[in-house]
């Protein structure tokens, strides 16, 4: 039998671990009638309580990943606009180089006594050919401009992509690489923008190929995702990538290609393009075995799942 | 060797003043008689006097703007080919908030080669927008 004084230390105990943040303690209903009422709106209370709760806490870290997801939109919006800033103010001095390094090569090749002729040619062309890969640096950032300023228009993914492997065949071919279309049927039309995700796409298949020994696979299907989405896989049966690169993949000027082969923008700003039109890019790689990259492009561009 | 007759008159127009100049010089090396101006009014007093037959364009220009120029340059020189030097297209277009890839375009660094197959195009029709 249950005193008053001995309910009322319960309750009083129950409260202070409420006040504590436990809504999880209940009280015991089949004690005193004199207290039943009580103890089961304080358990009514408690169930009210956790759910009300819980759904705040729900709401607040979706709040927080929204936040951070737009954040990280605009920081990298506001990094593009900046790269593409600096590159127009180096590209121009680069393009007086570019002639001057010409000019000087055209009077030595005009030249008909010039001991040394060959090596001074030599030089200059060098000088040339890095001037060519400071502006590959230049005109992939200048793109990322463009890149800031969407078109939005209703396309089929499937044609995308089989225009991406039409004009990427030469590439294949050459190295002596399948690319294999998997395209799935009855996929919903996309709005979104159609040659951004083009050049994603385009940027992932390159790779892919580039990725490979001569008779390597490359794959690439789509298919319907979740929430809205359509899924574009590019993989390849390549010898992977490490873990320890794996982490920094997706980092601007990161690369593994020979120096002068890559300006390491590609992946950078093609997740960054991805996440512009409110879809994702991730990679999954097995060292050995091969490389997955699965492209999510929403259904609908500023149609919120 | 071509004549004076036959040469083909380049006008640069290009506000980096040694690029149009060292430009000018490689393309007179070739033949060519090329003529650098750093702003577009130069240029227009010039056309006036001596017709280009091709005009390489930056569309960045102090005063006159590179595109003012063109369309005015079309007018006062019909048939002139006009060829955009630039740093990239979508960044200029964006500026002057237009679709400049109807006009052959090059973008700078230039490739020595690339410039002169646009150099000896055929040049388009009056009132048409241009090649690629």
């Amino acid at each position: 039998m249950t005193t008053r004084r001995e309910f009322l230390i319960a309750l009083t105990s129950a409260l202070e671990q409420v006040a504590e943040g436990d809504y999880s303690i209940r009280l015991d209903i089949g004690g005193e009638e004199e207290f039943e009422p009580v103890a089961a709106a304080f358990n009514a209370m408690q169930v009210r309580l956790r759910d009300t709760v819980s759904s705040l806490e729900l709401a607040i870290k979706n709040l927080h990943q929204k936040q951070r997801e737009l954040v990280e939109a605009e920081k990298l919006a506001s990094l593009g606009r900046v790269a593409a800033g600096v590159a127009h103010e180096i590209n121009n001095p680069l393009a007086v180089m570019n002639e001057k390094a010409g000019l000087l090569q055209d009077l030595l090749g005009l030249a008909v006594e010039c001991p040394g002729k060959e090596e001074y040619l030599a030089l200059v062309r060098g000088i040339s050919i890095q001037v060519r890969r400071c502006g590959a640096i230049t005109h992939t950032l200048l793109g990322y401009v463009r890149r800031v300023d969407l078109t939005v228009e209703p396309f089929d993914v499937n044609h995308c992509v089989r225009e991406v492997a039409e004009d990427l065949e030469h590439l294949s071919r050459e190295k002596g690489v399948t690319v294999g279309l998997e395209l799935g049927v009855e996929l919903p039309v996309v709005r979104s923008d159609k040659i951004q995700l083009e050049q994603v796409v385009l940027n992932l298949v390159k790779n892919a190929i580039e990725a490979v020994p001569p008779g390597g696979a490359v794959r690439v299907a789509t298919a319907p995702g979740t929430e809205g989405t359509a899924l574009i896989t590019v993989s390849d049966d390549g010898p992977g990538i490490s873990p320890a690169h794996l982490a920094h993949l997706f980092e601007p000027f990161f690369t593994t290609k020979e120096k002068g082969q890559g300006t390491g923008l590609g992946l950078f700003i093609s997740r960054g393009i991805m996440k512009r039109l409110g879809g994702d890019l991730q990679v999954a790689s097995t060292p050995g075995k091969g490389t997955v990259f699965t492209v999510a492009v929403p259904l609908r561009y500023g149609v919120l799942s | 060797v071509s004549g004076p007759a036959t040469r083909r008159r380049v006008v640069i127009v290009d506000d980096e003043r040694e690029f149009a100049a060292t430009l000018a010089r490689r393309l007179e090396l070739r033949g060519y008689e090329a003529t650098a101006f750093t702003t577009a009014e130069e240029a227009l007093a010039a056309a006036g006097s001596a017709p280009p037959d091709v005009v390489l364009l930056d569309l960045r220009l102090p005063g006159m703007s590179g595109m003012e120029l063109l369309m005015t340059l079309r007018q006062l020189v019909p048939g002139v080919r006009v060829v955009l030097l630039t740093g990239h297209l979508d960044h200029e277009a964006r500026i002057e908030g237009l679709r400049l890839d109807s006009f052959p375009y090059l973008m700078k660094p230039v490739v020595m080669d690339q410039l002169l197959a646009k150099l000896e195009a055929e040049p388009p029709g009056r009132g048409e927008a241009g090649d690629r």
